[in-house]
């Protein structure tokens, strides 16, 4: 096999919950050797909750944790012990990459602040993410997913046109801004291979969100209007929505971007007559009467299933899919024959399916191995990487420095 | 102007519209000299779809082009010419990356395809960025930021008006989320394999899907559905209505709207077929057989779901979702008017906040602040916030309790009021911001999250800025878009030394 793009490059974790782990486990997956600190006393909140693999609470059985920390290894130390700290400085002096993502102020509180990191070892890439950002006035607001999008702008914009906002969901600011994040941090790795220059790399979720809805901003700015939340529709477009089919809850999405996509709808509907009325003839007349369109492309769709109106539309290049659940999305024919879906053999749950990375390479295929269970890289860390003896880590075990 | 992180690399740009562009920009914003090849006389769609000042429809004045394509050079060039073809491949001859986002097959039939174009240029990344990946079977489907995020599960899975209407259709975040997602999934893919060169001595091709970029979004609602022994677990969370559900678990009609019941012990069973089928109901034949053996949740839905479900539908429908709830409330039977409630927006004075307790202690805190003291002593939360405390189990039993009166205590207030008020307890709570609010921000004003950029069409205007900070090689997204073919004869004219007659030559031919 192929050397993977990371190797050689070891990040020191510090991340918990969702969007640290998340950047750092794309670099775990392509071959950097992440070591994740951990409390066994706070364990990573990721680790408290289900789904759990037996249906019982437990740290080591819970995909929560298992679907963000892939390929990692884990150590535990009490960073409120001053020993402690002083183990996780000897560690980072051999790290290339430092990732954290606590509330403003907590590494400077355990004494891992970025000036006594970069004092540590000045080539050292120090990466921190929260919700607000590191400065500002609102730099020690709590917050999480919800906060950052809904503070970002994109919050206000989901929903239905004549409802209130709406959820998203899942984590999704976590893995909007983990990504970026990923992204982040091997521009500045790039740039240390090249320079030989250590940097601190700033993200903050309410930005990363902002940077998605670019649009409505730059409406604000060119013409000082305020876009409202639209359900399904987009601007300009129509129709561009989710329809009701044959069955319970099943909807279909189609989505007519252009007058050619309207042509080549109308076509496959069978040319009804309605369609060719002028109100629908250009995608303005279009928008403009798209709860009339709607309802007649809603009494079309109804005839069929999901699947049956996705073969007809895509079949004549319109834009279509069914809108799948979490089941359907796991047993998705093409998802299987892309091998998108990975089921890393992990001690205590066995072979469990979960998402693996949304790419493919020709050369650099991941490695995906299981989640790591709680200390379970303590003699390869403290041992192997740092020269401990024995007994030195028998007394560190004991104090609960190492715990 | 100062080094960026990534000023040694040169990508060629055939992308268009926003996912392949959007990679192009994060790289361009850290220094990469992105040349963008746009076919000649339209451009990038995006050039087309606005917003434009004014609502004047204009190619150089469209501002998600605007946005996109900041720090770029521009070439017109039209590769599916034998003449463009050739300047396209002169180009890629010298690039670290190529970034594309053509239908598979495409570049195929351009003779542009990675194995043609490694032949010129073995160190070239190329990355292509489309809907459905470059094979599978909806790899020549047709996509876009609806219909991915549609089949990805994340509109399913959103609560919009879902799980407490189910009429509603499923919902997508707004904007076009999965396009930019597809976008920075690429940037980040792309960069792997540019550090993976100085190892491997080559380049290689990397495949991105923006159906997998959005659908990697929902690692937990996978796990739920793999790993709970249950198979129906992952349905306590923001979870929709009917399909996924077991039939007996859906949300159950009243005459004025839905309860949603959350039986899982036979015990719970028992009494609810107690209310619905009458006191005598065991005795009854078509019910014989029901709680044989040891009680399995999953065995007992799938082998009586469809035989208890008519009878308990029956006994709901008579009723309204309150006297509904109360009665289940009174034999012990988990009943509630909310799948999910006690979390996310509530509507204030003047808008919205969002609130995301996550922590019983943040909870209290929250009660404390909106109830007082002595909410200590309630019955119907004290236990629920003790030491076992369970997110989904609280929002299901308490948040139908406490959210209307949390709804209460907001509505009269402003967001400023509330914020100021729950931050001052370290209470997850902050404004629902439009984007008229994301100008007035005081603390983007200080963090320069909005950067002003002159551009020869439009002057100058506040866009989206820095996602990250990097110290010491910064973000620096400030140089305009490029006009359409701005750059053609630096870069085909002084970069590959065609002459000004070849390049009036190809102009005529509509080849630039």
């Amino acid at each position: 096999m192929a050397k993977l793009p990371l190797e050689g490059i070891r990040v020191c974790d510090l991340t918990w919950a969702v969007v640290g782990p998340i950047a750092t486990q794309m670099f775990a997956v392509m071959g950097a050797e992440v070591i994740k600190i951990e409390s066994s006393v706070h364990t990573d909140i990721n680790r408290r909750s289900g789904p759990y693999s037996n249906g019982e609470a437990g740290t080591e059985t819970t995909g929560n944790f298992h679907r963000a920390n892939i390929s990692k290894k884990s150590c535990t130390l009490d960073l409120t012990q001053p020993e402690a700290v002083e183990l996780a400085k000897d560690l980072i002096r051999i790290s290339d990459i430092v990732v954290s993502n606590f509330r403003n102020g907590v590494m400077e509180r355990f004494g891992l602040g970025n000036d006594t990191l970069k004092a540590l070892k000045p080539d050292l890439i120090l990466v921190s993410t929260t919700s607000m950002g590191n400065t500002g006035p609102m730099k020690d607001y709590v917050g999480y997913n919800e906060e950052a999008y809904a503070y970002g702008g994109l919050g206000n914009l989901t929903g239905y046109a004549d409802g209130p906002p709406s959820l998203i969901a899942g984590d999704y600011a976590d893995y909007l801004s983990g990504t970026l994040e990923t992204f982040a941090m091997l521009a500045a790795l790039h740039c240390r291979n090249g320079t030989g220059k250590g940097q601190s790399v700033e993200v903050s979720m309410a930005e990363a969100a902002a940077s998605h809805v670019p649009e409505e901003i730059i409406d604000y700015s060119m013409n000082q209007r305020i876009r409202h939340r639209s359900g399904n529709r987009m601007h300009g477009v129509a129709p561009h929505n989710c329809f009701p089919c044959k069955g319970e809850d099943e909807w279909v999405a189609i989505a007519v971007t252009s007058d050619a996509e309207w042509i080549a709808f109308r076509g496959a509907i069978g040319d009804p007559e309605w369609a060719e009325d002028e109100r629908f003839g250009n995608s303005q007349n279009r928008s403009g009467n798209q709860d009339e369109l709607e309802e007649r492309i809603g009494e079309w769709t109804r005839n069929y299933t999901p699947h049956e109106v996705t073969k007809i539309l895509q079949g004549a290049g319109v834009p279509s899919g069914p809108s799948v659940s979490i089941r359907e999305l796991v047993e998705d024919p093409h998802l299987k024959e892309r091998d998108y879906f990975i089921a890393p053999e992990h001690p205590e749950v066995g072979e469990r399916t979960l998402e693996g990375m949304p790419w493919k390479s020709s050369i650099s295929q991941p490695d995906f191995r299981h989640a790591p269970l709680l200390g379970q890289d303590n003699y390869y860390v403290f041992h192997d990487l740092l020269n401990i003896p024995d007994e030195e880590i028998a007394r560190l075990m004991a104090e609960g420095i190492v715990n | 102007m100062a080094d960026g992180a990534l000023s040694d690399l040169k990508v060629v740009e055939y992308a268009d519209f926003v996912s392949g562009p959007f990679c192009g920009k994060l790289m361009a914003d850290l220094g990469a000299d992105v040349i963008k090849v746009e076919v000649p006389s339209s451009g990038d769609t995006a050039r087309h779809t606005g917003p434009f000042p004014d609502d004047i429809p204009h190619p150089e004045r469209s501002g998600l082009f605007l946005y996109l394509n900041t720090n770029k050079r521009s070439v017109s060039l039209d590769p599916g010419t034998a003449a463009g073809a050739e300047v396209f491949r002169e180009l890629i001859k010298t690039a670290d990356v190529l970034i594309e986002n053509t239908r598979p097959g495409t570049m195929e039939g351009l003779g542009l395809d990675y194995e043609s174009l490694r032949q010129i240029n073995p160190g070239l990344v190329m990355t292509s960025v489309t809907p459905f990946g470059q094979f599978g079977p909806y790899s020549k489907w047709k996509g876009n930021d609806l219909i991915c995020t549609q089949m990805s599960g994340l509109a399913f899975h959103t609560p919009g008006g879902g799980v407490d209407s189910p009429d509603k259709p499923p919902l997508k975040p707004g904007g076009r989320q999965s396009e930019f997602i597809a976008g920075s999934t690429a940037a980040s893919a792309t960069m792997f394999a540019v550090i993976a060169r100085k190892a491997l001595g080559v380049g290689q091709h990397v495949d991105v899907s923006q159906h997998e970029s959005i659908a990697s979004f929902l690692r937990h609602q996978v796990a739920f559905y793999t790993y709970d022994p249950e198979g129906i677990g992952y349905l306590r969370q923001f979870e929709r209505g009917a399909r996924v559900w077991p039939r007996a678990w859906r949300p159950l009609p009243c005459r004025d709207g839905y309860v949603f019941g959350r039986c899982r012990q036979e015990s719970q069973w028992r009494a609810l077929m107690g209310l619905a089928a009458g006191d005598g109901w065991e005795k009854e034949k078509r019910f014989q057989g029901m709680f044989e053996g040891d009680f399995d949740l999953l065995t007992f839905l799938s082998e009586w779901g469809e035989t208890i479900r008519p009878v308990i539908e029956e006994w709901t429908m008579q009723r309204t979702t309150a006297e509904t709830i109360a009665t289940a409330k009174s034999r012990n039977i988990p009943f509630s008017p909310s799948a999910y409630s006690g979390f996310g927006y509530l509507p204030c004075k003047d808008g919205y906040v969002v609130c995301g307790c996550r922590e019983a202690y943040q909870w209290r805190d929250l009660v404390t602040l909106v109830l007082g003291d002595e909410w200590v002593e309630d019955e119907r939360f004290k236990d629920l916030l003790g030491d076992e405390f369970d997110f989904g189990v609280f929002l299901f039993e308490a948040g139908p309790v406490l959210w209307p009166v949390i709804i209460k205590w907001a509505e009269d207030r402003t967001r400023e009021e509330i914020t100021v008020a729950a931050q001052g307890r370290s209470i997850p709570i902050v404004p629902c911001n439009t984007t008229e609010d994301v100008f007035e921000s005081a603390h983007f004003a200080e963090r320069q999250l909005l950067v002003e950029i002159d551009h020869p069409e439009t002057g100058s205007l506040l866009y989206p800025g820095a996602p990250y900070h990097l110290s010491e090689t910064p973000w620096q997204g400030d140089r305009p878009a490029p006009l359409l073919g701005q750059h053609n004869r630096e870069i085909l004219g002084d970069g590959l030394g065609y002459s000004d007659e070849k390049l009036a030559t190809m102009g005529a031919a509509g080849v630039i």
